[in-house]
């Protein structure tokens, strides 16, 4: 098993290296970094640098996740290749959850790109000062991630107008999980919303840990990630495999 | 051939493009997908400066904001121009015997009406909400100019749309970088003061600068004349996109009838 998995990262990680479009998402982020620390600093408050440069990081592992990982059984698909992935032995879930992983992995590289530009272009240098929970938490999201995009994918599958969806899970998102701003700015009715939403617990985590105080009940952070990161994985588990047994049960693996 | 053929020609592109739309978005795809998502962009832009706490931030991010999404939907034109390469139908244009500017110019115009109606709905809709509502009756006047701002990005992305039409593969990345250099540098998050000098003059010459220079005044209750020379100045440099645009498609076919190049971008 684990030789699949990881002959499936290397084939993603090559898709990924030919096809340099698909990388736009991680274009974005430095550029949206900017624009970002542009409004902090013409306020004058170059102390919400570290706030700017999570949360866009945060908006570039979401991006890339929905637009990347939750496109990949269209594109095998629309390249002819989907039937002969399926009928192979290696399980069908497993190859697509390794390949998944290893886009959501690639997607974190937007700490890096949005923490280059805040150094490069802005002179700001982001200090993270509880670096063990930063790491888990990152690690936490990185599996939560890979469940919500899994459930992406299978969904995805069952829409022409992907770009329309893909579109509409950005920016609403990014409002809801207070992926730069906190919920507490949001109206109280929809605080809800945004606990359910994994990125949420995620980004107040991060945003903590770049201050020198201390962190509030990390565990439940931590625990809120892991517990809606897997409920993400189980609803896409189960909406794939629904998906695919309605698949052959019609005939339309090649096309729905 | 004459305006009358060009503008024959336009109208019947726009039909095409409009066709196009539709089948793109149903009204209920259009406007919870769509809409939604421009208004939660805008709102994501004016909680940052509420949380950024310094007065008139988040009154400077809802304008600008506002009117920076029709560029989001204009610059959609870069795709459709792009598409009529990738459609196979690019060939074919260059064959016909009427002129191409006027097809692509009204191919893709259908985004020019969904980024006014976005632009517009943003300022009258999420402005009242977030307390900043436009003073009426005069606010109204901000419709013909997002429509005029629209037009003048329009021609811009005409302009990118026809270079990258040789480099189809590049589309998403050039529509991309093009949308947040204007995001950046034409006053939509932070004023043009903010930039050194030469940046400051070299931003006069884009679109959107000067549209949204024209809404900030006339939302903060300045003088007509002021609206108007910010308006005026937004046509002219829309007209000039225009004729870039123009030019870059002819030369574009030229080059591709002479070298062979009209199915293949290198």
């Amino acid at each position: 098993m684990l030789t699949v998995v990881w002959a499936e990262a290397a084939l993603q990680l090559r898709v990924l290296r030919r096809t340099p479009d698909r990388m736009l998402p991680l274009v974005v982020v430095p550029l949206l970094t900017a624009a970002i620390l542009t409004i902090t600093q013409n306020a004058g408050r170059a102390d919400l640098a570290g706030t700017a440069v999570v949360g866009t990081a945060i908006i570039g592992i979401w991006g890339f996740a929905i637009y990347i990982a939750g496109d990949i059984i269209e594109s095998e698909r629309w390249l002819g290749t989907l039937e002969g992935v399926i009928t192979t032995p290696a399980p069908f879930v497993v190859t697509l959850l390794a390949r998944i992983a290893t886009v959501t992995a690639v997607s974190f590289a937007s700490i890096a790109e949005s923490a280059f530009v805040a150094d490069v272009f802005f002179g700001v240098h982001p200090a993270v000062h509880h670096k063990l929970l930063f790491t888990l938490t990152l690690a936490c999201t990185w599996l939560a991630m890979t469940g919500t995009a899994l459930t992406m994918s299978g969904l995805f599958v069952l829409t022409r107008a992907i770009g329309t969806y893909q579109n509409a899970l950005t920016y609403p998102f990014y409002v809801l999980s207070g992926a730069v701003t906190p919920i507490s700015l949001l109206p109280g009715w929809l605080h809800p919303l945004s606990r359910i939403v994994f990125l949420s617990w995620s980004a107040d985590l991060l945003r903590a840990c770049m201050t020198s105080g201390g962190v509030a009940d990390p565990a439940k952070g931590i625990i809120a990630i892991l517990v809606l990161g897997v409920a993400g994985a189980g609803f896409g588990l189960w909406s794939t495999s629904v998906i695919l047994r309605r698949m052959y049960r019609l005939g339309t693996i090649g096309h729905l | 051939m004459g305006p009358a053929t060009n503008l024959r020609i336009f109208r019947f592109a726009f039909r095409s493009a409009i066709a196009d739309w539709r089948t793109m978005y149903t009204p209920t795809t259009w406007a919870i997908g769509w809409l939604g998502r421009i208004l939660c962009q805008v709102s994501f832009f004016v909680l940052i400066g509420r949380y950024i706490g310094v007065p008139g931030t988040a009154r400077f991010l809802m304008i600008g904001n506002s009117v920076f999404v029709l560029v989001q939907s204009v610059l959609f034109a870069i795709f459709t121009t792009c598409g009529e390469r990738l459609a196979g139908t690019y060939p074919l244009l260059i064959c016909a015997p009427g002129p191409l500017f006027p097809v692509f110019a009204g191919r893709s115009a259908q985004w020019v009406l969904d980024g006014t109606l976005c632009s517009t709905v943003s300022v009258f809709l999420l402005g009242p909400l977030f307390g900043f509502a436009p003073p009426m009756p005069s606010g109204l006047l901000v419709v013909p100019i997002v429509f005029l701002t629209a037009c003048s990005v329009y021609g811009f992305g005409l302009a990118v749309g026809g270079v990258v039409l040789r480099l189809v593969h590049m589309r998403a990345l050039a529509a991309s970088i093009t949308l947040f250099l204007l995001m950046l540098f034409t006053g939509v998050q932070v004023p043009a003061a903010f930039w050194p000098a030469p940046v400051r003059m070299l931003i006069q010459g884009l679109p959107l600068t000067h549209g949204l220079r024209a809404v900030r005044s006339l939302l903060a209750g300045e003088s007509g004349g002021h609206v108007l020379g910010a308006a005026l100045a937004e046509s002219a440099v829309g007209v000039a996109w225009f004729a870039v645009a123009a030019g870059i498609f002819h030369l574009g076919a030229q080059r591709a009838r002479r070298d062979g190049t009209v199915d293949f971008g290198s």
